[in-house]
């Protein structure tokens, strides 16, 4: 039995460890421009599905995925300069339409170029397997894990030691003050989808490895679900989504594994993130966002 | 032909209840939400069941179906009173993909199957063609308007709109924000209910995917078109987008592509929507109108 917990546990971890990795980048979105940020689940997928291509065209893994991320930074970029940025100021619901527009035309686009069926992850061979115990690990799993490991602890750095991460940090406490001090919005805006844009193509291209599955319409689940790990988080706080996204794939999966609810995996994510809100309103962790 | 025109027709007019209703509790009100298709599924599933389980005439589960629904709307809406709007946005999202899973996993609701066999409207013994669906689902959005025109004129009207531009001075001024909140998601819940009780028996048969998240999405963003907190624009937006994939027929399998790419430029240079400019600020209605 506590060998089905501890399995339960660690799967739930890694799971919980992607999450994190596409909730990161909302939320430093939503840091910075205030905004709910759709779009983002069609970089996860553009990326999973450069890294795909690279892969047929026998680039090795290693290079694959920094590239595909480089790629996924500079969509992000992209959809800044050209959706999101022409309509600061609008009521917030004008630029949250934009983006989920962009993400079902992206997710057409995929389908035109990419069919509209799964397509496996060309990796050669099935991955190795250990068991510590009676507990098993793929190889698949612990570079998912490592990988997310290395990305969150440069991530950390970044923001506590360089002067773009401080600039980043300002401008979500005070976008005008921050002008007025003369950081310069834009670029540092645009820096923070670049990152986080990166982060959820990672993200995409680890889930696209895991389940051995790449297709159009993958992105939608995960952006509804690190939706629901950015508010149980507390908007805007990076360190809060990351320990949302934990609890939440830990969750998952002990419910799963122990509980019969009449409910699908991904709406469980909801019904913990009402309950929360019941009680902390502002998020497990929030405290900036307070109601006003 | 003739029947394909009637059959687009019910579906603008169907869109038009749910964004007129949507448009009360986003626009009017303020209180964005992206699970409006949840209030849809309420109201098409209990018409179902009233009516292929109890036999009631559809006239009476019709009604008993938009009753529901509003009052679904109030415990749905109770998260408005303690969550800003971004958290807000995010909860209605959840609670539409709760309702929608409920359904694919209750046994009363046919589950992933769905409910089939709803009977069809008929008049007189005769049962309604296209045309006839088309004219009741028409006459229901102009009352709909009608009604929201009176409902935007009348106090309660100012209410919801001055709880939308700063629900501390709404509160102020003696407004009991938290009835004008969990109102103005029954009322949306009401329109949305009686389209999709219409819809249940004009399809006759419903299941869960009908009601999922990208439908919240298309009326939200027919309310976002058209001008949000503008009656009209709501029939607007909803007429356009509803028919979108009929009018673009050309494009073949490149329809989605052509509507995404549309949408992104009408909201980028129309980012009031189409007839924004027609919503007033909050103005006191005439004497004697409320």
């Amino acid at each position: 039995m506590l060998a089905v917990w501890l399995q339960q546990l660690l799967n739930g971890v890694m799971i919980g460890s992607v999450y994190a990795l596409v909730a990161i980048g909302l939320t430093m979105v939503y840091g910075v421009l205030r905004i709910l940020h759709f779009a983002h689940g069609a970089v996860y997928t553009l990326a999973a599905y450069v890294a795909v291509l690279l892969l047929l065209l026998r680039v090795p893994l290693v290079v694959a995925i920094p590239v595909a991320m480089l790629g996924a930074a500079v969509a992000g970029v992209v959809i800044e300069l050209l959706v999101y940025r022409p309509l600061r100021g609008a009521s917030p619901l004008v630029p949250l339409i934009s983006g989920v527009a962009l993400y079902f035309l992206a997710e057409d686009v995929f389908r035109h170029l990419g069919g509209a069926y799964s397509r496996p992850f060309p990796v050669g061979g099935e991955p190795a397997v250990y068991s510590v115990g009676s507990v098993v690990v793929s190889s698949t799993q612990m570079l998912v894990f490592g990988v997310v490991l290395v990305l969150v602890t440069a991530l950390r750095l970044f923001i506590a030691r360089t002067r773009a991460g401080l600039a980043m940090e300002a401008i979500a406490q005070d976008a005008t003050m921050a002008a007025a001090c003369g950081i310069p919005v834009n670029r540092i805006v645009g820096l923070n989808f670049a990152v986080g844009s990166a982060l959820a193509g990672a993200a995409g291209i680890l889930i696209g490895l895991y389940f051995n599955a790449v297709f159009p319409t993958m992105g939608i689940k995960a952006v509804e679900k690190a939706f629901a790990v950015v508010i149980l988080g507390g908007l805007g706080s990076v360190g809060g989504s990351i320990l949302a996204a934990m609890l939440l794939g830990v969750g998952e999966s002990l419910v799963i594994g122990f509980l019969d609810l009449p409910l699908a995996r991904d709406a469980m994510a909801f019904v913990l993130l009402l309950l929360v809100l019941i009680f902390r309103p502002r998020g497990l962790f929030g405290l900036r966002a307070a109601k006003v | 032909m003739g029947s394909y025109v009637f059959t687009v027709g019910f579906i603008a007019g169907f869109y038009s209840l749910l964004s007129l209703g949507l448009n009360v509790t986003t626009g009017f009100a303020g209180q964005v939400s992206i699970g409006h298709a949840a209030f849809m599924a309420v109201g098409a599933y209990t018409t179902a069941i009233l009516g292929t389980q109890l036999g009631w005439p559809p006239i009476a589960s019709i009604a008993a179906a938009v009753v529901v629904s509003a009052l679904v709307g109030i415990p749905l809406g109770l998260p408005s009173l303690r969550l800003r709007e971004d958290f807000l946005v995010i909860v209605t999202l959840g609670m539409g993909l709760v309702v929608q899973s409920l359904a694919q996993y209750l046994p009363i609701t046919g589950g992933a199957l769905g409910i089939g066999n709803i009977p069809r409207l008929s008049f007189r013994g005769a049962p309604l063609g296209p045309q006839g669906y088309c004219a009741v689902v028409w006459t229901l959005v102009l009352a709909g308007i009608v009604a929201a025109r009176a409902l935007e004129r009348s106090w309660f009207g100012v209410g919801l709109r001055s709880l939308r531009d700063d629900e501390i001075a709404a509160e102020m001024l003696g407004w009991n924000v938290p009835r004008l909140k969990l109102l103005a998601f029954a009322i949306g819940a009401a329109y949305a209910g009686l389209a999709g009780a219409l819809f249940a028996h004009f399809m006759m048969f419903i299941s869960p995917e009908m009601f999922g998240l990208s439908e919240s999405i298309v009326i939200l963003s027919m309310i976002v078109v058209g001008g949000l907190g503008s009656v009209w624009g709501a029939v607007l937006g909803a007429v356009l987008l509803g028919t979108a994939p009929e009018t673009l027929r050309w494009a073949a399998d490149y329809r989605m592509t052509i509507h995404g790419l549309l949408l992104l430029t009408v909201i980028r240079f129309f980012p009031s929507g189409l007839l924004g400019w027609r919503v007033r600020p909050v103005a006191t209605p005439r004497r004697g109108s409320g």
